[in-house]
């Protein structure tokens, strides 16, 4: 849209406030919308981040009156949002902009009350026609309300005139396949710069921090390579196990569910190459080089195992609480294949990472939660210090750990000298955290996000050909694993750092996984 | 501020409470206070403690009430960021003395225990003693942090010990509205001019940025900011405590975005005070600045007239605001602390560059 800059905005860009908008939330009954999306909405209004003018219309199966609608989205609100209770005289002015619509989300007729009702929106609150669609139901509905929002008119793919943006959130696809096939409906309606494609682990303070890391300071990418990092290990690990969401996790395992999307994106960061800007495009192909240069498997099933291993706990105790085996969990079958752990060993093939293998894991049940990226330093070339360094220290490396949670921070492990007489050598850390150094409270992810894609800023959102090229890499495996003959699970206890096997994957290579 | 003994040091420490220390030694008190803070004590694990610390930030302070407002706001400074804070209090007319004060200001742990803190210096000094503060402020800033210099109720006077320490200063923070004269604006603008290098901040300046935003929000797309070229009149509601100066701001802002000049005084009554300027355009535009005594709200209300048309923001507990084919809409409104202020222009608003632009344009009205 060709616009005059508005001379008042100026100095004011820290502000980021968007344009007046109605966001439409299909699937507004679900629990996202009531645990994080209106609530995030709120702390956006209370912030000042909103349009002075923003709207929420709410569409589900049920017939609920507006007022009801808003009664149970404050009740919500002051549940969950970040700061609580909610204020009276600010609800007061949001939720006036909050609307209900109900109906199916195949049913075209749906889609016609709704254009109307956005419409009377429109008029009366002097919206301007910019419209946010977020899908938050099953993703077997993706491609239905996609196209029904293209059939009835409710998408402007023109850049011209008001704006129309697309939320998606994961999981986009199941398969290369199925993800094909949604990005081909969304390309259909949508243009890609239209289409946010939603991780919430992006919208995190200390993922976004990676960039700031690496590229805002000059010291790193020096060392940022094969030539001083012996490797790097990604950890997600969750204290819990599925918790009563047995019956979505068998249809997933934690491939899908935590590497295809969230890990890909932390190694995507982690490696990426220096992009030229801060902008959508310029991450987003840094990004997706990664992805294309990750080697392939082999094609031999059997061969697969050397390079991935996956679990699946049984009981055990986490924290000294008992927790029950995977295959005991309401929803679970018996005889479940479905994997709660997985480690990966990956190679980037290419110039900055040649030789530097990338070991990935991601587990359920695990001791503690944590999510950390680990840059394993090479050793000093000669140990001149060998009998200063007792024991195992003797093999630590410097390690440069960037933890995503909980606890946000980085820090630096190195050797230093213990006080005294003899030359005694200690690893000490130097440790920068969020919640020492900034005072202030960081946003919710959905927070950022949300108001990112109000701006149209896609920067933190996975395009299309990510997705792909993620999924590409996910199928061999998952392909791999079907061809294979049944995995022993349970293969390690809920509350130890997951199977042998996983230790064996990087054993075998003279490294350990750290006790993060 | 009474030194304690010996034994109770640590515990007044870390109570957070204030110990008196030789000038001469104050890093060196501190590094033990810090390190016995870190010990284990007898039968008890080691206590992790931190020392952060993002700026230097150099508070002067004139007098006991002046003293006894910038210590509570500095205290809440510190719950939003670590600093290292130095306070100086001078009494050039007083007999010769120099004494310090340390102390930490925590940030506790959910349950109590202290998470992290930072540190706090006063200095007191009288009569010549006053000379060898900027040498001791020196000496205590930490190294590659920016240095800031709060000035809280005046702008730093003219003379060599003042300009050592703001030469030493990355950022100058004042606040506009307590400097008893609203010439004070031309002496900040004039200090500026002087130190170009020298980031200012004002707090009264970041005090109506909500209002400015919600002022420019009202122009953003779809609607045409064109329409802000043909403004012929505006008028502005200023109330708080002090000066007017962040009414003055906000008629400095718009005439700095929208390009007026030639501003000249037409007219002033008891709580108004009216000028004209030209616009872009050459055709005139009229300013007002009304001072309504009911209230604290900074700035009150903002008119902008183009004809009979007419878009406005008008506070009380709420805002309100009204504009030509818009519904009328009310927003929270929200009063912000002078910590809340400092914490904003320690951070990128305090290097606001359109600042300095409206600061000039509002010590124009004033001067005219």
């Amino acid at each position: 849209m060709d616009e005059k800059a508005n001379p008042l905005r100026e100095g004011l860009q820290g502000e980021r406030t968007p344009a007046p908008t109605t966001m439409v939330i299909f699937g507004a009954s679900g629990d996202l919308t009531k645990r994080k999306l209106v609530p995030a909405l709120y702390s956006l209004a209370r912030d000042r981040l909103l349009p002075p003018v923003f709207n929420v219309v709410g569409v589900a199966r049920r017939e609920i009156p507006d007022e009801k609608f808003r009664d149970a989205m404050k009740e919500a609100t002051n549940k969950y949002a970040r700061r609580r209770p909610v204020e009276d005289g600010l609800w007061k002015t949001f939720s006036d902009g909050i609307f209900y619509v109900n109906g199916t989300f195949e049913d075209p007729a749906t889609y016609q009350r709704l254009k109307k009702r956005l419409e009377e929106i429109d008029k009366d609150r002097d919206t301007g026609g910019n419209r946010v669609f977020y899908l938050s139901t099953p993703p077997s509905e993706y491609p239905i309300i996609v196209k029904q929002l293209g059939a009835a008119g409710l998408i402007n793919k023109d850049k011209r005139g008001p704006s129309t943006r697309v939320i998606i959130e994961k999981p986009f696809g199941r398969d290369l396949e199925s993800a094909q096939a949604l990005n081909k409906e969304v390309h259909g309606v949508l243009r890609e710069d239209q289409t946010f494609r939603i991780d919430h682990y992006l919208g995190k303070e200390t993922v976004q921090n990676i960039l700031a890391f690496r590229f805002a300071n000059g010291i790193w990418e020096p060392l940022w390579n094969g030539r001083y990092i012996d490797h790097v290990q990604l950890t997600v690990a969750e204290s819990i196990g599925v918790e009563g969401r047995g019956g979505y996790f068998e249809q997933a395992g934690i491939l899908r569910d935590m590497v295809q999307n969230h890990m890909f994106q932390f190694l995507c960061l982690s490696a990426m190459e220096p992009p030229v800007a801060f902008e959508a495009e310029a991450v987003r192909d840094e990004k997706l080089k990664v992805l294309r240069s990750l080697r392939p498997l082999p094609t031999e099933p059997k061969d697969v195992e050397k390079f991935v291993v996956r679990g699946q706990y049984g009981r055990g105790f986490v924290n000294g609480q008992e927790v029950i085996a995977y295959r005991d969990e309401p929803g679970v079958a018996k005889d479940s294949r479905v994997e709660t752990y997985v480690a990966l060993k990956l190679s980037i093939d290419n110039w900055r990472w040649a030789g530097v293998p990338f070991y990935l894991r991601a587990g359920k049940a695990l001791p503690k939660r944590v999510t950390e990226i680990a840059i394993h330093f090479k050793r000093a070339p000669h140990a001149i210090f060998g009998q200063a360094l007792r024991g195992r220290l003797a093999d630590e490396p410097n390690v440069l750990s960037i933890r995503i949670q909980p606890d946000e921070g980085i820090s630096l492990k190195f050797f230093s000298k213990v006080p005294g007489p003899t030359m005694e050598l200690l690893p000490v850390p130097m440790e920068f955290r969020y919640g020492t150094s900034f005072g202030a409270e960081p946003p919710e992810a959905y927070e950022r996000l949300i108001l990112d894609c109000l701006l149209g800023d896609g920067t933190l959102f996975t395009r299309g050909d990510e997705v792909e090229a993620s999924w590409t890499w996910i199928d061999r495996i998952e392909k791999a694993w079907a061809a294979l003959p049944a995995p022993n699970f349970p293969n390690y206890a809920a509350g130890t750092w997951g199977p042998k096997e996983a230790d064996r994957l990087i054993e075998d290579d003279g490294r350990v996984w750290r006790k993060p | 501020m009474t030194p304690p003994d010996d034994t109770d040091r640590l515990q007044v420490f870390e109570r957070g409470d204030a110990i008196e220390v030789s000038p001469a030694r104050i890093e060196a008190e501190l590094a033990a206070l810090w390190r016995r803070a870190a010990e284990a004590r007898p039968g008890q694990i080691p206590n992790p403690v931190t020392r952060a610390c993002l700026w230097n930030l150099v508070v002067r302070v004139h007098g006991k009430d002046d003293f006894t407002r910038a210590k509570k706001v500095i205290d809440d400074l510190a719950q939003r960021i670590p600093a290292r804070t130095i306070v100086m209090r001078t009494e050039p007319d007083q007999p010769e003395g120099l004494r310090a004060w340390v102390e930490a200001n925590w940030r506790r742990r959910e349950g109590g225990g202290p998470a992290s803190g930072s540190d706090e210096v006063t200095l007191w000094a009288a009569g010549k003693a006053v000379e060898r503060v900027p040498s001791l402020v020196r000496s205590l800033l930490v190294s590659d942090a920016p240095t800031a210099m709060f000035w809280t109720t005046s702008l730093p006077s003219p003379g060599p010990i003042v300009a050592e320490l703001i030469h030493q200063a990355d950022r100058l923070i004042v606040d506009t509205r307590k400097l008893g004269d609203e010439r004070g604006l031309g002496d900040l603008c004039a200090l500026g001019l002087r130190e170009p290098e020298l980031q200012l901040a004002d707090l009264s300046w970041l005090g109506i940025s909500p209002l400015r935003g919600m002022c420019a929000a009202l122009f953003d797309a779809p609607r045409d900011p064109e329409v802000l070229e043909r403004l012929d009149r505006v008028r502005v509601v200023s109330n708080i405590k002090g000066t007017q100066a962040r009414g003055l701001l906000a008629l400095g802002w718009l005439m700095s975005r929208l390009g007026w000049s030639e501003t000249a005084r037409v007219g002033e009554e008891q709580g108004a005070r009216a000028w004209k300027a030209k616009r872009r355009d050459g055709k005139p535009v009229a300013l007002e600045l009304v001072t309504d005594p009911g209230g604290d709200h900074g700035v009150a209300g903002l008119e902008l007239h183009v004809g009979a048309d007419v878009w406005s923001l008008q506070r009380d507990t709420s805002i309100h605001v009204k504009g030509p084919d818009m519904p009328p809409r009310s927003q929270p409104a929200r009063s912000h602390s002078d910590a809340e202020l400092l914490a904003s222009a320690l951070g990128s608003r305090g290097r606001d560059t359109v600042f300095r632009d409206a600061l000039a344009c509002a010590a124009a009205l004033v001067q005219s």
